[in-house]
């Protein structure tokens, strides 16, 4: 699949139209560019990212256009989905290395240790509060979770979401460790 | 899984890719212009990949979840974070609850220090056996864990190697597929080159056929006025020959009614009439006008001469007798070949 150019103009454009506040513009920008992601990458697709700015260089051109789009997120789904299509219909779709993608997992001794190193290293760079929300998810059963929910003052929804952030956290850190930056 | 709100359940089924395609394309649609509903998707994904690392989904849940999880690089590397999170908190005992632990602690304590023993209080009586108990007990965890964790990669590389199975048997289906194709293909080449065959032999067939009559009938036209002896109008006859076709044409006369004629074939040679035809019409094409008669050849075979006459008679008004129209020379040779 071809990717479009997106001029610098569009670009442009496009953030406007995402806020006019040119910092939180960039921030709904990668709100929105992480969404495609995540939609592309639990359809299965091999290269995510590239479907994803594909995908955003359309709507830019569709604006560049002259396009009222309404709810740009809403829209960006009816363009990826036809970005999607388009992509399982690629006759040039990569097929061919599925075998060396299943046949080749890490998982030699050093590795394990040394990603098990980077977790405790980046556990024990969390803040203790936090350190312990994880450590306390991670071993507690519904009921237990439910308890401390209550004894935060918060619901499980937020409760969950709150330790979905820390871990986020903690595996960027575990990613850089791991990599050795 | 555990018990979980309606929402959950949804956002569940959905991970699982257990919802319809029409209410799969509305939820994605929604979580990708609701930034809340988005996030708490990847939160209970976390979450569910949590309970599958621990062993704690359903059967059902679990080949739903291997199905879709296991099959890409992202998700696995997700997988195994959450396995290394679990395996750096698990000595700490799944059946702890929220009460036991102080959420504002400070430490974190290590694998090597299981706070579940660090924490526990034996009564002074039994302080001795339930120490050996609680560590029996701790050691057996910490196995069951490490059992649990082997299981769950030796059951992830068993899904991938049925995936690779599957790819291949799929593969091969194809294979199948494009052969039959590539023979049904082949098939009909064959039965295009036969077909072509079978055209080129009739028509070679045909070519020998319709030299067979172009010898059984010979074709001689008679024209008045070329009468000359010199060089008459001239016809070979083969052994394979059966008719001589005479075209005999008339002067260009002014209309006359319609008539019957008749044909005399004398050999020139002592005026012997060697072959006769009565009743004969008349043609018209544009301005000529002419009969057409098909003489046997073994008549001209059994004169055993050349030189023939040919009368033209037509039936007088009356219709008692014939008048002589024209006459015309020719010659009729035989080949032995």
């Amino acid at each position: 699949m071809k990717i479009l150019d997106l001029s610098e103009e569009s670009f442009f454009r496009l953030l406007a139209r995402l806020n006019t506040d040119p910092v939180l513009a960039g921030e709904e920008y990668e709100k929105l560019r992480a969404r495609l992601m995540y939609f592309f990458e639990r359809k299965g697709c091999r290269t995510p990212a590239e479907l994803t700015d594909e995908t955003i260089n359309r709507i830019a051109r569709k604006m560049e256009e002259g396009l009222e789009i309404e709810d740009l997120f809403k829209f960006s789904y009816g363009v990826a989905r036809l970005v999607l299509l388009e992509h399982w219909r690629d006759p040039k779709r990569d097929w061919d290395q599925l075998d060396q993608r299943l046949s080749s997992p890490r998982s030699d001794r050093e590795f394990d240790e040394r990603r098990l190193q980077c977790m405790e290293k980046c556990l024990h760079e969390l803040p203790s509060e936090e350190r312990d929300l994880i450590v306390k998810n991670c071993t507690l059963d519904k009921k237990g979770k439910e308890e401390v929910a209550r004894a935060l003052g918060l619901t499980m929804n937020a409760l969950r979401i709150r330790t979905f952030r820390i871990r986020t956290k903690l595996h960027e850190c575990r990613e850089k460790c791991i990599s050795g930056s | 899984m555990n018990q979980t709100s309606g929402s959950d359940q949804k956002i569940i089924r959905y991970l699982l890719n257990e919802l319809s395609a029409h209410d799969q394309a509305r939820f994605e649609e929604a979580y990708l212009s609701d930034g809340s509903l988005f996030e708490q998707v990847q939160a209970l994904e976390e979450e569910l990949i949590e309970n599958y690392v621990k062993g704690d989904l359903s059967g059902r849940e679990r080949s739903r979840f291997e199905r879709h999880y296991l099959a890409s690089d992202q998700r696995r590397a997700r997988i195994e974070a959450a396995r290394d999170l679990v395996q750096m908190c698990s000595p700490r005992s799944s059946t702890k609850t929220a009460t036991d632990g102080n959420i504002g602690s400070k430490g974190f304590p290590s694998l090597l220090h299981p706070w579940s023993l660090a924490n526990w209080r034996p009564a002074p009586v039994f302080g001795a056996a339930a120490a050996l108990l609680s560590l029996v007990v701790a050691g057996l965890v910490i196995e069951l864990l490490r059992l649990r964790g082997q299981f769950a990669t030796v059951s992830e590389e068993l899904v991938a190697i049925e995936r690779r199975a599957e790819e291949s048997e799929r593969r091969l289906v194809h294979e199948r597929e494009q052969l039959a194709e590539e023979r049904k293909q082949s098939v009909e080449l064959r039965e295009k080159l036969e077909n072509l065959y079978s055209q080129l032999n009739r028509s070679s067939r045909e070519q020998t056929n319709s030299q067979a009559p172009k010898n059984q009938i010979v074709f001689l036209a008679l024209t008045p006025g070329i009468r000359s002896i010199i060089k008459p109008d001239r016809a070979v006859i083969y052994p394979s020959t059966r008719f001589v076709e005479l075209r005999v044409e008339l002067e260009d006369r002014e209309s006359t009614p319609p008539r019957s004629y008749r044909v005399v074939v004398k050999a020139v040679d002592g005026d012997r009439e060697i072959w006769t035809q009565e009743g004969i019409k008349l043609r018209r094409r544009n301005s000529a006008r002419y009969v057409i008669v098909r003489a046997p050849a073994d008549r001209f075979k059994a004169a055993g001469a050349q030189d023939f006459m040919l009368t033209l008679d037509a039936l007088t008004a009356g219709g008692k007798g014939y008048e002589e129209l024209e006459s015309y020379y020719f010659q009729v040779t035989a080949s032995r070949h």
